[in-house]
C-alpha cells in the first residue's frame, strides 16, 4: 500500500516539477525576448537622438523639445528617462517617468566608449536600469551626451500571463489523477500477487497463488505456481531425507556413544587409529596414563603428549604409507612419566565388517601391568629370600654331615657339637617353615582363626615364661604386668600366643646386657592392649616403615649378628590384623623398642564385624 | 704350608670349614666379618680367601671391593659362598679378577678340590665365570 501511495506522490511531484520547469522556461523566454526588444529599441532610439541637433535636444520651458516629444510618444511602460548632458556632465534637459530619479553616471572619456550600454541600480527601488548612451556632436565637436534609460525587465509571472499558465497547468493537473488511477488499476493484480506471496512467506507455506491475471502477469503466475509446486515437491523430498538423516544420525550417535562407553569402561587404556594412522579415539584412561586431556591426544601430534620413544615408534608404524598395519603385536615398555610403570601394548588391526581383507584402522590397547610386574617381582624376591633362608641352615647341616664322615669329625667332642648345631638349625628351619605356612594361610584366607573366649593373661604369661627361659643365663630383667582379673577375649589362643612370643623373642634377641624385657597388659572398656618393651638397640625412623615387611632385617650390624629370618614381625602383624586388631611401634621411646597390640573386646559391634 | 683365610659370621660354619681345610693340609685363618678380615690381610696376604656374603659390619661384597681397591695386584683367588643364584646378585663382580662363586649348601670336599685346582693352576678364574 505504501508503495502505491509513493507512486502517486511521485507522479504529483513529477507533474509539479514539469509545470515548474515549463513555467521557468517560458519566463526565461519572455524575459530574454523583452530585453532584446528594449535593446533594439534603445539602441535605435539613442542613435536617432544622437543625430538630432544639440539645440533641439536642449530646448525647454514652454517650447516642446524633441525629448519631451519622446516622452509622450514613447508609449512604452519600460521607458525610464531620457537625459541630455553637456560636456561638463551637467544635465541640460531630461524627461523622466513618474517618480524616478536619473542615476548619476560618468561621462565616458574614450571616444570608443561614447556609444554604449550600461546598467544602473535605482537608488530607492529594487530595480535596475539599462541605459543606452550616445555622443552629441556638432560639426565634429562633442557637445554632450544623450542618455536613454529603460527599466530592466522583471523575471517572473505577469498577471497578464495568468490565463496562459492556467491553460497549461489545468490539463496537467487533470491528467495526473487520471494517470494515477490507470496506474493503480494496472498494478492491482501485482499488488494482489504481492499480498498473496507475503502471506505465504508469513505462513512459511508452499501453496499455489490463485490470482486472476492475464497477459504477462498471468504467464508469470502460471510459471510461479509451477515453480511453487516443484519447490514444494522438492522440499517435501528434502524433509523426508532430513527425517531419515536425523534418524540415521541419532542411531549412529547412539551406536557411537555405546561403543565409546564400552571403550571408556574397559579397564585398559585404548587408542584407535584410522587407516591413515590418524588418532580418532582415545579413552580417559589413556589420557590419564599420559597425564594430558583426551582433546590434546586427538588434536596434537603424538610428540606433543608422549615422550616415550617406543610408543612414538609404534604410532609412526601406522602412519600413512607405513608398514605393519595388519598385525597384532605386543610391546612392553616403561613410561618415563611414572617411574617403574610397566605398560604392555597390544595392537590389533580393525577390518571392515563387510570386507574382512580391508583394514580400516588399528586398535591399540595399553595395559598397565605395573601391579602384575610388581607382584611378579615380589614373588621372585620372596622365593629368592626363601631359598636364601633355607640354604643357610641346609649349608650348616650339609657341612656337619659331611665332616662327620671324615676323621676329624669322628671325635666325641665334634659329635656332640654337631648334634647341638643340627638341632639348632632344624629348630630354625622348623620355625621358618611354620611361620611361612601361617603367613601363607593368612594371606590366602585359608586360615580361619579358631576363636574362643580366652583368658589373655594366661596366654601371655605362658609366652612370657617361655621367653624368660629362652634368655638362659643372660643378664636381663623380666617384668610382667597384667590385671589379675580380666574379662576373657574372643581370639585364637594359639595365634595370639605366636604373636606375643614373636614380640618377646625379638625383645630378648635384640636387648643389651643388663637390659629389661617388659610385658604389660591393660584392659579398657572396649579393648585390651598388650605392650612388649625392651631396652635394646631400638629401631630407627627409617627402619620403622619397613620392619613389618617380610624378610626385612635391619642393616644394623648388631641386628645382622643375631640370627633371624625377618618373618616374625610380618607374621605377628598379620595375626593381629586377622583379629581386626592393630600392631604398632611406639616411636616416642628414647631407648629400646616397644610394640603395642590393640585387640577389641567382644562387643556387639566386633561380633558384627567378624 | 699354604694359607687359606675364611670369612664367615656363623661360628659353626667357620669351625667345620677349618676342620676340613686343616685336614686337607692348609693353614686356616678364620675371621668373623669383612672388617676383621681386612685387618688380618694387613698382616699378610693368604694364598686363598673364602668369604660369606651376608655378614655384619662389612659384608662379602664390600670386602671384595675393598680388596680390589687396596690390593689391585693381588694374586690370591677368592671364593664367595652364596645362597643367591640370581645373576643380578653377581653383577657387582664385573671386572674383578680371580673371583668365583660357590653356591650353598657348600661341600667341604668340593671346596678343597676347588682350592687345590686354583692354586695348582697358579692363576685364578675370571670374575663371574
Amino acid at each position: 500500500m505504501l508503495k502505491t501511495d509513493r507512486i502517486g506522490l511521485v507522479i504529483v511531484l513529477a507533474s509539479l516539477t514539469a509545470i515548474a520547469t515549463i513555467a521557468y522556461l517560458v519566463f526565461q523566454y519572455q524575459h530574454d525576448d523583452r530585453l532584446q526588444d528594449i535593446r533594439s529599441q534603445g539602441v535605435s532610439l539613442v542613435r536617432a537622438l544622437s543625430g538630432v541637433p544639440y539645440e533641439q535636444l536642449i530646448a525647454g520651458g514652454s517650447q516642446q523639445g524633441v525629448v519631451q516629444v519622446l516622452q509622450h510618444g514613447a508609449n512604452n511602460e519600460d521607458f525610464a528617462y531620457v537625459s541630455i548632458i553637456d560636456n561638463a556632465g551637467q544635465t541640460v534637459n531630461e524627461v523622466v517617468s513618474g517618480g524616478l530619479i536619473v542615476p548619476a553616471a560618468d561621462i565616458p572619456a574614450e571616444p570608443s566608449a561614447w556609444l554604449g550600454e550600461s546598467r544602473h541600480q535605482l537608488l530607492r527601488e529594487q530595480r535596475q536600469i539599462i541605459e543606452f548612451h550616445a555622443p552629441l556632436l556638432e560639426n565634429g565637436e562633442l557637445q554632450g551626451f544623450v542618455r536613454l534609460g529603460y527599466l530592466y525587465p522583471n523575471f517572473g509571472l505577469d498577471l497578464s500571463q495568468l490565463p496562459f499558465f492556467a491553460a497549461v497547468a489545468l490539463p496537467v493537473f487533470l491528467l495526473v489523477p487520471l494517470f494515477y488511477i490507470l496506474l493503480r488499476l494496472e498494478v492491482r493484480p501485482v499488488r494482489e500477487v504481492n499480498r498473496e506471496i507475503s502471506q505465504l512467506i508469513d505462513n512459511e507455506s508452499f501453496q499455489r497463488v490463485e490470482v486472476a491475471a492475464t497477459g504477462e502477469l498471468g504467464d508469470f503466475m502460471q510459471r510461479f505456481n509451477r515453480f511453487v509446486e516443484l519447490a514444494g515437491t522438492r522440499i517435501e523430498g528434502l524433509e523426508q531425507d532430513q527425517k531419515r538423516l536425523i534418524t540415521s544420525t541419532k542411531l549412529l550417535t547412539y551406536r557411537k556413544n555405546r561403543v565409546e562407553t564400552v571403550l571408556e569402561t574397559l579397564p585398559e587404556a585404548v587408542l584407535i587409529l584410522d587407516e591413515s594412522g590418524t588418532i580418532t579415539f582415545a579413552n580417559q584412561k589413556l589420557a590419564a596414563m599420559f597425564g594430558v586431556s583426551q582433546e590434546v591426544i586427538l588434536a596434537q601430534p603424538p610428540q606433543q603428549w608422549c615422550d616415550n620413544a617406543d610408543i612414538l615408534q609404534l604410532l609412526a608404524k601406522h602412519n600413512a604409507g607405513g608398514k605393519g598395519r595388519n598385525f597384532t603385536d605386543t610391546i612392553r615398555f616403561n613410561l618415563e612419566t611414572v617411574a617403574k610403570q610397566a605398560i604392555v601394548t597390544k595392537t590389533y588391526p580393525l577390518f571392515a565388517p563387510n570386507k574382512p581383507s580391508s583394514a580400516i584402522g588399528t586398535l591399540i590397547i595399553f595395559r598397565d601391568e605395573t601391579q602384575e610386574a610388581l607382584a611378579r617381582q615380589a614373588r621372585a624376591d620372596f622365593v629368592a629370600h626363601l631359598s636364601h633362608e633355607l640354604k643357610s641352615p641346609l649349608n650348616v647341616l650339609g657341612l656337619y654331615s659331611e665332616t662327620m664322615l671324615t676323621e676329624s669329625g669322628k671325635t666325641e667332642e665334634f659329635r656332640i657339637e654337631a648334634a647341638n648345631v643340627i638341632a639348632d638349625e632344624v629348630s630354625r628351619l622348623s620355625t621358618l617353615i611354620n611361620g611361612l605356612l601361617s603367613m601363607t594361610q593368612i594371606e590366602n584366607g585359608s586360615l580361619t582363626p579358631d576363636r574362643n573366649l580366652v583368658k589373655l593373661r594366661d596366654v601371655a604369661s605362658a609366652a612370657f615364661e617361655e621367653a624368660r627361659h629362652s634368655a638362659g643365663d643372660r643378664d636381663y630383667t623380666f617384668e610382667f604386668v597384667a590385671p589379675k582379673e580380666m574379662n576373657p577375649v574372643y581370639v585364637d589362643k594359639d595365634l595370639i600366643r605366636i604373636a606375643i612370643t614373636n614380640l618377646l623373642s625379638n625383645a630378648v634377641k635384640y636387648n643389651r646386657n643388663g637390659g629389661e624385657v617388659r610385658l604389660t597388659i591393660e584392659e579398657t572398656e572396649d579393648a585390651v592392649q598388650i605392650r612388649v618393651a625392651d631396652s635394646g638397640i631400638g629401631i630407627s625412623e627409617d627402619e620403622a616403615a619397613k620392619i613389618f615387611d617380610k624378610f626385612y632385617r635391619s642393616s644394623d650390624e648388631r641386628v645382622q649378628s643375631i640370627s633371624g629370618h625377618g618373618l616374625g614381625l610380618a607374621l605377628t602383624k598379620q595375626i593381629i590384623e586377622l583379629h581386626h586388631g592393630s600392631l604398632s611401634l611406639d616411636h616416642d621411646r628414647s631407648e629400646g623398642a616397644e610394640f603395642i597390640i590393640n585387640l577389641w573386646k567382644e562387643t556387639t559391634a566386633v561380633k558384627q564385624a567378624i | 704350608m699354604q694359607r687359606v683365610m675364611i670369612v664367615d659370621d656363623h661360628a659353626p660354619v667357620l669351625r667345620v670349614l677349618r676342620l676340613g681345610l686343616e685336614e686337607a693340609g692348609y693353614q686356616v685363618d678364620a675371621t668373623k666379618n669383612g672388617s676383621e678380615c681386612l685387618g688380618e690381610l694387613a698382616n699378610g696376604l693368604p694364598d686363598f680367601l673364602i668369604t660369606d656374603i651376608d655378614m655384619p659390619r662389612m659384608n662379602g661384597r664390600e670386602l671384595c671391593e675393598a680388596i680390589e681397591k687396596q690390593y689391585p695386584d693381588r694374586t690370591f683367588p677368592i671364593v664367595v659362598l652364596t645362597s643367591r643364584t640370581e645373576i643380578e646378585h653377581r653383577d657387582w663382580t664385573r671386572g674383578m679378577r680371580n673371583l668365583m662363586f660357590m653356591e650353598k649348601p657348600v661341600s667341604v670336599r668340593r671346596l678343597v678340590a676347588t682350592i687345590g685346582r686354583a692354586l695348582n693352576d697358579g692363576a685364578g678364574q675370571q670374575a663371574g665365570t
